[in-house]
């Protein structure tokens, strides 16, 4: 009888390319002699645990940040949109996870879970290692039980992919879910809206370089080599690399309490006294705007174009929003500056929103149909597609129609 | 002008009636009406009855009493027979007695999982019981994102189709273990398309299904429902791997039916040629549209329905708005104004393709007429099924055309209205169907030692486990196989294929390459090698080059009038022996073989005159397919036989005693020249070759007459004879039996491959018919054919016997041959002898 092989390369299977299957070795390190100090090996009723600690005091500089007890943080929980859990930051944790793959589905494990939160001392990092996947329920369990009294947790992506798949591996180990109460503040998500404009890439990786001013070191393990390691080490029973993998997870994690320090700061602090760059400021307008504190983001507005490194779009830009907010506050003064500014520099909106202004404010109709006038001139210029210019020329004809009936309307009862 | 009218034009008119070969008249059926049962939930009755539901047909009421018992259940009757109600009734009764209960339904096409959606919330609505938006829903690959968490966590009756089972919900099935934890039922429907290689991945993702149930500690019942097919309960047996009752009495009401074969008339009687099925489609819907009947008409190819739809339209220019095409491809917003003008009566006549066979709501036609046989009964059967409104009487009629398959009902109507004798077969454990769902299997849920998957017992599943460890996708640890790679398996394989490799058909147009098309690695060999003509949507291609590396074809555009066609050598190996019949006419073996195939030349052929241009040859590589066929070997006594009635046209040649002399003058004559290719070599190195063979002529000098004799040389020669289709007993009886297989099996033309050989070498020189699985490693077609070769040797005689051509169409034994050649007479011999032995 031809092996199984044999018959499924004779069925037209091809050769899948050759995995360099390394044989087990004969010096096998250990997880915990291979990350060395800090780390243990912890039993618990479901099995074994590798663990490793390490802590950061109060103090300790991450790039340009420093660890510091005591911040606020109601800003940043509400701009983040953390929904529960945020009251104190001594009950949350940050936490990434090293899986086998990426793709996610039920096959993909997390061999390595840390976790870092802030005590009296600093920040306490601890890191659950699954040595060989049959104690995977042991860690699970192990992370359950050490977080018991946490209520939030912070993570870089984590709520598309570090949660739900760690949720799948409680499920599939049977076990309770720790965390469906707590809530989550994603720092993707507020890093997005925060540098997407500045930042061509919002990475974790880049932010450290531009943010956190911390370029990693060469020779640290790339991500994409992780589940690799994992694999070799599974098979060989030689953790040496693992070591490498630890302290790739430990700096995502320390980085991303930099990172959340880092915003915090950028929230809570004068920021008309730091040196800022002028479009976080902006952007950070946009988060007090989105939370609702109009006297705030106005007040941000109007500093960020006291800036001198701010360009005419920009300033356009902040221009159209704050027009906007003091529209809404009925300050028609403050707008109109505004709108007079950006409509001399060809923006369309700004035209038709004083044309509205002048005819529905001011009853003043023959301003309305001046600005309207000048709109379609900017129309005119710009290089907006075809199909939108199409639509707004319609309008403004519409409009320039209606006031022109107005305007004789009001001649004939003048004569 | 009306129905009636149209009927008796039919029946009386010669120009018609002549060609009408068989006329049936179902008369009406009144219902067979039971009451609701007793424990179904008194609300869903009453509000059953609100709807105007007074009771329940005989077989609805008989499926959902067995399911109550906790039966599976397979539902066959007929088409509009309401078989949803036979799984949405137990569905909904277990949904009013415990609100959690789940319900999983899966659908072969998108269009028949979005009207049973509608289906659905039409008796949820209905009933008024359960007012939960979220209650039944699709989830397939057109759900948009925001909604798919919502459906996860809150729908109870989900709909979806076994691609999105395969990728999105098995190995994600932890996002879905509240459903699981509750699932109830299983509803499977249209399971005679889950046959053949699609099939045997079904059945492998019914494996996973309910693996994944037994981790969530569910054990669903089954609900299905097939066609008329000749083994429901055997198919659906081995799709779920568990025992399953049938139901299969009609209790619905039906009108009146005729079912009427029309044969278009023979062209030329002598070479079987008949009259086209596009003509004569035509020319009957011209008189259906005529006598203001909606009818559908049903072709088999896309190219067909729109030749057709022109056609009509440009010959009833008054009627061209009501005169509809309906294929896939169309836009799914005039598919549904199509439909919707059926429904309403603004359409007269729609031209088909299956996209309407299945599920898709039109209400009912008055006329069905059918180009040409779709290939199986219960393809024939659904058709037809949508003729009928209400319970009016309908028209349905097949037209026949040359193949052997159409010509054989032509002749013996009966096996269409009787139970059918095609199979559905699936082979879930062949290696390459199965090897890749292991993969995902173990992916949703690590391996335990001892477990079983499915039927496929520990001892055959750790090989393939063992396999999949040294390919470094799986780990052995503690007991246990765990995933360990980065990959997602499911994404890998298509559930409508093995895992063969696929070559891209890419058209080169100014520098620009863009890919119109893909073929399996084997079939590019014969159909994409350098220099074939390629045909795809009615616009024809020339092959550049066809590059084995990167798995490309590039085409250009061609422009001339000539057709290509692969010459291709064929060697068998049987592999090994596991059946084996012998009488004293011929030795049945059945095993495993490998088939090596290699393309060696093509022909390019005048697409009019049929006139060979050229041949050239290729130089491709061999391909092999290790597969299971069965081969008939003819002993000498039946050869003996043949000879003795000279019918035997397969023997080596005798050319004479002066031979030697007249094929040297040949040689001179042509400068010692090849007449084909132009080289020229040594006198003993050249040939000389039968223009018509040598077997043609009774005589040895006629056959020997220089204008018959050309030098060629050996490549070219072998290349001629090869050119040369000798119809010999062998070939017309292989013709006949794989032409009229899939009577017996439920398949495609292509499902299936044969040889035939007058001196196997693998069969001590004997000749020898071969009929083969061309999927690797089989899906169980010949099987089946080798267990039931009587049935089929049967059914060839039939067919051979009723035939009236002369000698040899292409609906009995093969089209008659360039060189005038037939072979019905011999098969005809031969054919006897295998039934009735040789005494």
């Amino acid at each position: 009888m031809p092996s199984l092989l044999d018959r499924l390369h004779t069925l037209g299977l091809k050769k899948a390319a050759e995995v360099s299957s390394p044989r087990p070795k004969a010096n096998k390190i250990s997880m915990v002699d291979a990350i060395g100090s800090g780390a243990k090996i912890l039993e618990n009723q479901l099995g074994n645990v590798v663990i490793a600690e390490k802590s950061y005091p109060y103090g300790y500089l991450h790039g340009n940040i420093e660890f510091k007890d005591m911040v606020k943080v109601e800003s940043i929980h509400k701009a983040g949109r953390l929904n529960s859990g945020g009251e104190n930051l001594k009950k949350m944790i940050f936490l990434d996870t090293e899986t086998t793959g990426l793709s996610g589905g039920t096959g993909t494990l997390a061999f390595l879970v840390g976790i870092a939160r802030f005590d009296d001392e600093g920040l306490k990092l601890t890191q659950f290692l699954v040595e060989d996947p049959s104690e995977e329920a042991a860690m699970l369990l192990e992370f359950a039980n050490q977080t018991s009294d946490i209520e939030a947790v912070i993570t870089f992506n984590g709520k598309s992919f570090d949660m739900p798949l760690l949720k799948s591996r409680y499920v599939i180990n049977r076990l309770p879910i720790p965390f469906s109460e707590w809530g989550h503040l994603d720092l993707l998500h507020l890093s997005r809206r925060i540098w997407r404009q500045r930042l061509a890439s919002r990475s974790l990786k880049d932010l450290e370089i531009e943010i956190l001013n911390i370029p990693r070191s060469d020779d640290e393990v790339p991500g994409w080599m992780i589940p690799e390691i994992y694999f070799n080490y599974l098979r060989t029973g030689d953790a040496s690399q693992i070591a490498n993998v630890v302290y790739h997870n430990a700096m995502d994690i320390v980085s991303l309490a930099a990172l959340y320090m880092a915003i915090t700061k950028m929230l809570d602090v004068d920021l008309f006294n730091q040196k800022f760059h002028s479009w976080d400021v902006f952007a950070i307008g946009q988060l007090y705007e989105a939370i609702g504190e109009v006297y705030k983001s106005i007040s941000i507005y109007e500093h960020c174009l006291s800036l001198m490194d701010i360009d005419l779009s920009k300033k356009m830009e902040i221009n159209t929003r704050l027009a906007k907010l003091y529209k809404k506050a009925s300050n028609w003064d403050k707008a109109r500056y505004l709108w007079e500014t950006n409509g001399n520099n060809g923006d369309i909106d700004a035209c038709i929103e004083l044309a509205k202004y002048y005819e529905h404010e001011q009853r003043d109709v023959p301003n309305a149909f001046v600005w309207t006038h000048l709109a379609e001139a900017n129309l005119e210029k710009s290089d907006i597609v075809r199909y939108k210019k199409k639509v707004i020329k319609n309008e403004l004809r519409v409009r320039k129609e209606r006031l022109e009936k107005r305007m004789i309307n009001v001649s004939e009862k003048n004569s | 002008m009306n129905f009636d009218s149209l009927i008796s034009q039919l029946r009386k008119n010669p120009l018609f009636r002549e060609n009408i070969s068989f006329w049936q008249d179902q008369p009406s059926r009144v219902s067979d009406l039971k009451p609701f049962p007793e424990w179904l939930n008194p609300r869903l009755i009453h509000s059953l009855k609100n709807m105007g539901i007074k009771g329940l047909y005989s077989h609805q009421a008989d499926a959902i009493n067995r399911i109550q018992k906790g039966q599976n259940v397979v539902v066959t009757t007929g088409t509009a027979s309401g078989k949803s109600i036979c799984y949405q009734l137990p569905i909904l009764n277990q949904l009013l007695h415990d609100g959690q209960s789940t319900a999983l339904l899966f659908f072969p096409t998108k269009a028949l999982t979005y009207d049973q959606l509608k289906s659905f919330s039409n008796i949820v609505l209905g009933t008024n019981l359960i007012l939960d938006p979220n209650l039944a829903a699709v989830y397939d690959g057109d759900t948009p994102a925001t909604q798919r968490s919502v459906i996860r966590q809150h729908t109870r009756i989900l709909l979806s189709n076994p691609d999105m089972l395969n990728i999105g919900i098995l190995p994600h099935h932890t996002n879905w273990a509240h459903f699981f934890e509750h699932l109830k039922y299983i509803v499977i429907d249209e399971i005679h398309l889950y046959r053949g290689v699609f099939g045997s991945h079904i059945g492998n993702l019914i494996r996973r299904l309910k693996r994944v149930c037994e981790f969530y500690n569910v054990s669903p019942q089954f609900i299905m429902t097939s066609a008329t097919i000749a083994n429901p309960i055997e198919l659906a047996q081995n799709l779920v791997e568990d025992n399953v009752n049938q139901v299969e009495t009609d209790g619905s009401p039906k009108g009146a039916k005729s079912f009427v074969i029309y044969n278009p008339p023979l062209v030329n009687q002598d070479l079987g040629i008949r009259e086209g099925v596009l003509a004569t489609s035509s020319k009957l819907s011209a008189l259906i549209l005529y006598h203001n009947v909606q009818a559908l008409v049903f072709c088999g190819t896309r190219r067909f329905v729109e030749l057709l739809t022109r056609e009509l339209k440009g010959v009833n220019p008054s009627l061209a708005s009501t005169i509809r095409g309906y294929r896939s491809g169309y836009l799914k917003k005039d598919r549904r104004e199509i439909e919707e003008g059926l429904k309403n009566g603004s359409i007269k006549l729609a031209v088909a393709t299956n996209a309407l066979e299945l599920g898709v709501d039109i209400g009912g036609v008055d006329a069905v007429l059918l180009a040409g046989y779709p290939g199986s009964i219960c393809s024939l059967r659904q058709r037809i099924g949508r003729s009928g409104r209400s319970q009016n009487p309908s028209l349905s009629i097949l037209v026949t055309s040359m193949n052997p398959l159409d010509q054989f009902f032509a002749r013996n109507p009966q096996y269409l209205m009787e139970r059918p004798l095609e199979q559905a077969l699936i082979n879930p454990n062949n290696p390459l169907i199965l090897l890749p769902h292991i993969k995902s299997a173990a992916f949703e849920l690590p391996f335990t030692e001892e477990e079983q998957f499915g039927s496929l017992i520990w001892e055959e599943l750790v090989e393939y486990l063992d396999y999949l460890v040294n390919e470094g996708v799986l780990q052995h640890k503690r007991g246990k196989y765990y995933w360990l790679s980065e990959s997602y398996p499911s994404n890998d394989y298509s559930l409508r294929s093995t895992m063969a490799d696929k070559v891209l058909i890419q058209y080169e147009n100014q520098g620009e390459a863009e890919t119109i098309g893909e073929v399996d690695y084997a079939s590019a060999l014969w159909m994409v090698h350098p220099g074939a003509v390629y045909l795809q949507d009615g616009l024809s291609f020339i092959v550049k080059s066809l590059d084995l590396e990167k798995n490309i074809a590039t085409l250009s555009d061609h422009r001339s009038d000539f057709l290509t066609e692969p010459i291709i050598s064929q060697e068998i190996e049987p592999l090994s022996e596991v059946k084996r019949m012998e009488s004293d006419i011929f030795i049945l073996h059945y095993g495993e073989i490998m088939v090596t195939s290699q393309v060696t030349a093509y022909r390019r052929i005048q697409n009019i005159s049929k006139e060979v241009l050229s041949i050239d040859p290729l130089e491709m590589p061999a391909q092999k397919l290790q597969t299971t066929g069965f081969w008939m070997e003819l002993t000498d006594k039946c050869v003996n036989k043949m000879r003795a009635e000279s019918l035997w046209l397969s023997d080596a040649n005798d050319y004479g005693r002066d031979w030697k002399k007249i094929s040297e003058a040949i040689r001179k004559r042509d400068n010692y020249r090849c007449q084909s290719c132009g080289r020229s070599d040594e006198s003993s190195l050249l040939h000389v070759h039968h223009k018509i063979p040598f077997k043609c002529f009774t005589s040895v000098e006629k056959a020997n007459e220089m204008d018959n004799l050309v030098t060629l040389c050996p490549n070219c020669h072998k290349l001629a004879e090869l050119s040369i289709r000798m119809r010999s007993a062998l070939s017309g009886l292989k013709y006949l039996m794989s032409n009229l297989a899939p009577l017996l099996v439920l398949s495609e033309p292509s499902d299936l491959g044969s040889y035939a050989d007058p001196n196997a070498k693998f069969a001590n020189m004997n000749p020898v018919i071969l009929i083969y699985d061309s999927i690797p490693a089989g899906i169980g077609l010949a099987s089946s054919l080798n267990d039931r070769i009587q049935e089929l040797l049967d059914k060839c005689q039939q067919l051979v016997h009723q035939c009236e051509c002369q000698d040899g169409c292409p609906s009995c034994v093969g089209p008659v041959a360039q060189m005038g050649l037939g072979g019905k007479k011999e098969t005809t011999f031969l054919l006897d002898l295998l039934i009735n032995g040789g005494d």
